[in-house]
């Protein structure tokens, strides 16, 4: 999934506004940018095919919505990002991997405290 | 039935196969009983071992494989030195024997592993790119990306970039943000996206555990070679264990913890016990076992060929 420059600026502009059809993102960006309303409706057209906007028919046109907040959507992409390299057998191994990381708790933070501070005493002491 | 080059050719995948095969379970016993060992290596020397154990079943497979087919001819024939290294009709295949149904599974699972790795290399250039597109350029190659959870990463593998989210940004101070963006630098520098995935393909010879646990060993010491780097712009290396320890402490505050290292150098997720160890205590001095390598590599390439063709005569045998 690839974002053009006019997706990118209407996918924004959908994050700052509740709810808009085709005709009031034509009349945000026919100043700033010029084009068409058949543009605009195509753009949106290919933001709902890719699931980042949402849309419900009022009377004979769409009201198109994000379908995240900016926030959740990067966030979500972040993670997804990071799990297209998951093995298919990953799973158990993985519970493995994840249980390091709750094993890393208070104990674990001080133990770790201790071992930084008892540096910067020793280096401390080789200075004097 | 083919003849000629085409049978040479899927010949030498059937003996690369069972080169593989053998060295696969050699080097994983290794592993398994010297794993323990990565914390008396340094980490780049550790990497280098780790690079290694990945290709040597290649290596070996690709020895094995010329060694039975171009010197197994009557003029140069190896069962005039050791009696049974030799591969029978080599310039012939048929569909419908053992080789047939070997060089099929070798083949499927080479095309298999091949066209699942480009297309989730695709599907995560493209995801890197949308990123990309929805983050501020901050600097030349690092992304500030609008979200709570606190992350730093570096996307991409021909042209890397470091993409560092508002929730890690807020968190930290201007020295610790100093060393995450150092650290994801470096990670830019050596490719390491890049090396973990090639690192990956050749791994997936591997059987599962032993293939995560060696990516994991890979990952240990990418991330801990990272931290070193910074140690050379960041004298007071306490400094960066707290970084750690703090940015450790942040991600273990989000609620998903399951994260994959693979694909992305990130910083803060692995065994952050190891790399402040490795950040404060002494640097290990143990060398790259040169001559131990060696001498698995000269015995793994005989035993692989004897294997190899040991297999051959022992099913040929049994199915005749």
């Amino acid at each position: 999934m690839k974002l053009g420059e006019l997706e990118k600026l209407v996918l924004n502009y959908f994050w700052e506004v509740d709810t808009a059809d085709a005709k009031e993102v034509y009349a945000q960006f026919k100043k700033q940018r010029g084009g068409t309303l058949n543009t605009i409706q195509s753009t949106l057209d290919r933001l709902f095919k890719k699931g980042l906007l949402k849309r419900e028919k009022e009377s004979y046109a769409f009201r198109y919505m994000a379908s995240k907040k900016r926030k959740q959507f990067i966030g979500e992409l972040v993670k997804d990002v990071t799990k297209d390299f998951t093995h298919e057998n990953e799973d158990s191994l993985f519970t493995a991997f994840a249980s390091l990381s709750d094993e890393f708790n208070d104990t674990h933070i001080k133990k770790l405290e201790k071992l930084i501070n008892d540096y910067k005493l020793n280096k401390s002491k080789e200075e004097l | 039935m083919i003849t000629g080059i085409g049978a040479y050719i899927i010949n030498m995948i059937t003996i690369m196969a069972l080169g593989i095969f053998l060295s696969v379970i050699v080097v994983s016993l290794y592993f398994k009983f010297n794993a323990k060992n990565q914390k008396s290596y340094a980490a780049k020397t550790y990497q280098n071992i780790l690079w290694s154990m990945v290709s040597l079943p290649w290596i070996m497979g690709i020895v094995a494989a010329i060694l039975l087919a171009f010197f197994d001819n009557e003029l140069n024939s190896w069962q005039n030195i050791i009696p049974g290294i030799h591969w029978h009709h080599i310039d012939e295949f048929y569909y419908k024997s053992w080789h047939g149904i070997l060089g099929v599974l070798v083949v499927g699972f080479v095309i298999f592993a091949f066209v699942k790795s480009a297309v989730n290399l695709f599907k995560n250039i493209q995801k890197i790119n949308v990123l990309k597109s929805l983050s501020h350029l901050e600097s030349d190659n690092t992304y500030l990306l609008d979200t709570d959870n606190p992350m730093a990463f570096v996307g991409g593998y021909i042209k890397p970039k470091v993409f560092i989210t508002t929730g890690m940004k807020e968190q930290l101070n201007s020295e610790q943000l100093e060393i995450v963006l150092l650290h994801e630098y470096e990670h830019v520098r050596c490719k390491d996206s890049l090396k973990k995935l090639i690192f990956r393909l050749l791994s997936s010879v591997y059987l599962g555990k032993t293939s995560i646990k060696l990516q994991s060993a890979m990952n240990l010491s990418i991330e801990q070679c990272a931290d070193n780097a910074v140690t050379s712009k960041i004298s007071d290396i306490s400094k960066i264990a707290e970084t750690l320890l703090k940015v450790k402490s942040l991600l273990n505050q989000t609620s998903d913890k399951k994260y994959d290292t693979t694909a992305l150098c990130h910083y803060g997720f692995d065994e952050i016990e190891h790399r402040i160890r490795y950040l404060l205590l002494p640097e290990p001095q143990k060398t790259f076992p040169i001559f131990l390598i060696s001498i698995i590599s000269l015995v793994l390439a005989f035993s692989c060929t004897y294997f190899a063709a040991s297999a051959h005569h022992f099913i040929e045998y049994t199915l005749s």
